[in-house]
């Protein structure tokens, strides 16, 4: 008898586990996240600021969308983009990528600045002359 | 039977981490040069930053302070793969002042750092 009620509720329980997963949401949905990257440009041997370069970032995403932000940097070397990455659910940290040229210098490429929504990131770059 | 099925495991993992590999972490110092006495920005200091490696490799870079004092300068170390922190050093040099050397600088990849030297005159 008591085995009969332990079985019971064994089958019940695993019945109540699969309905209560489906339930929950499925991971695939998706969502953005937004960042800022900022900072100055520097020539790598003068260390002054390289006025006019132009700033270009990347935003990658889990799906084919991904988005980018450009602008020039002004007489302080400086610039300001903004970045998103859309991405499933289950995913809180989003991943861009900075490239910066300027005629005369080598184009610069960051590595991955990886960030978590409304992050606000610096990244001062030194561009080579060519 | 145990013993020796263990201690050969110990040294086959033993073997895939390989420590002696190097990587670079890069970071950036910068800050402003004042005067300890009247606390104007000092220009025109040269200002030098070591990059410490585990390895014999040392990093140098180095600048003049602009018209504020501000400098800005990269340091890299190089160092073995079971390390993520590097360490640099910075100097300034100006004629009437006495040299100023910082504390090890502590930082990780990417790393920007803001060090405000104060120079003592001569």
């Amino acid at each position: 008898m008591k085995k009969i009620v332990a079985l019971s509720l064994l089958f019940a329980l695993t019945i109540f586990h699969g309905c209560h997963k489906k339930s929950v949401e499925p991971d695939n949905r998706l969502h953005l996240i937004e960042g800022t990257i900022w900072g100055n440009v520097y020539d790598a041997i003068s260390k002054k600021p390289i006025f006019n370069a132009r700033v270009e970032a990347t935003g990658f995403s889990d799906v084919d969308h991904w988005s980018s932000d450009s602008c020039y940097t002004d007489s302080n070397g400086f610039y300001i983009v903004q970045v998103n990455s859309l991405l499933y659910l289950k995913n809180t940290t989003g991943a861009a990528d900075l490239s910066i040229s300027k005629n005369g210098y080598k184009s610069w490429i960051s590595r991955t600045i990886f960030y978590q929504d409304q992050d606000i990131k610096e990244v001062i770059a030194f561009l080579e002359k060519q | 039977m145990i013993l020796i099925v263990v201690v050969v495991f110990y040294g086959c993992s033993d073997k895939v981490v390989d420590n002696t590999q190097l990587h670079a972490v890069h970071g950036t110092v910068r800050g402003n040069v004042y005067d300890s006495g009247t606390k104007h920005p000092v220009p025109d200091a040269k200002v030098v930053g070591l990059g410490f490696s585990d390895s014999k490799y040392q990093s140098f870079d180095s600048c003049i302070t602009d018209s504020n004092g501000f400098y800005i300068l990269q340091v890299t170390s190089l160092l073995y793969r079971n390390h993520d922190t590097g360490h640099a050093g910075l100097e300034v040099y100006k004629e009437g002042y006495k040299i100023w050397m910082s504390n090890p600088i502590y930082f990780h990849d990417q790393d920007i750092i803001e060090i405000i030297p104060f120079l003592d005159k001569q």
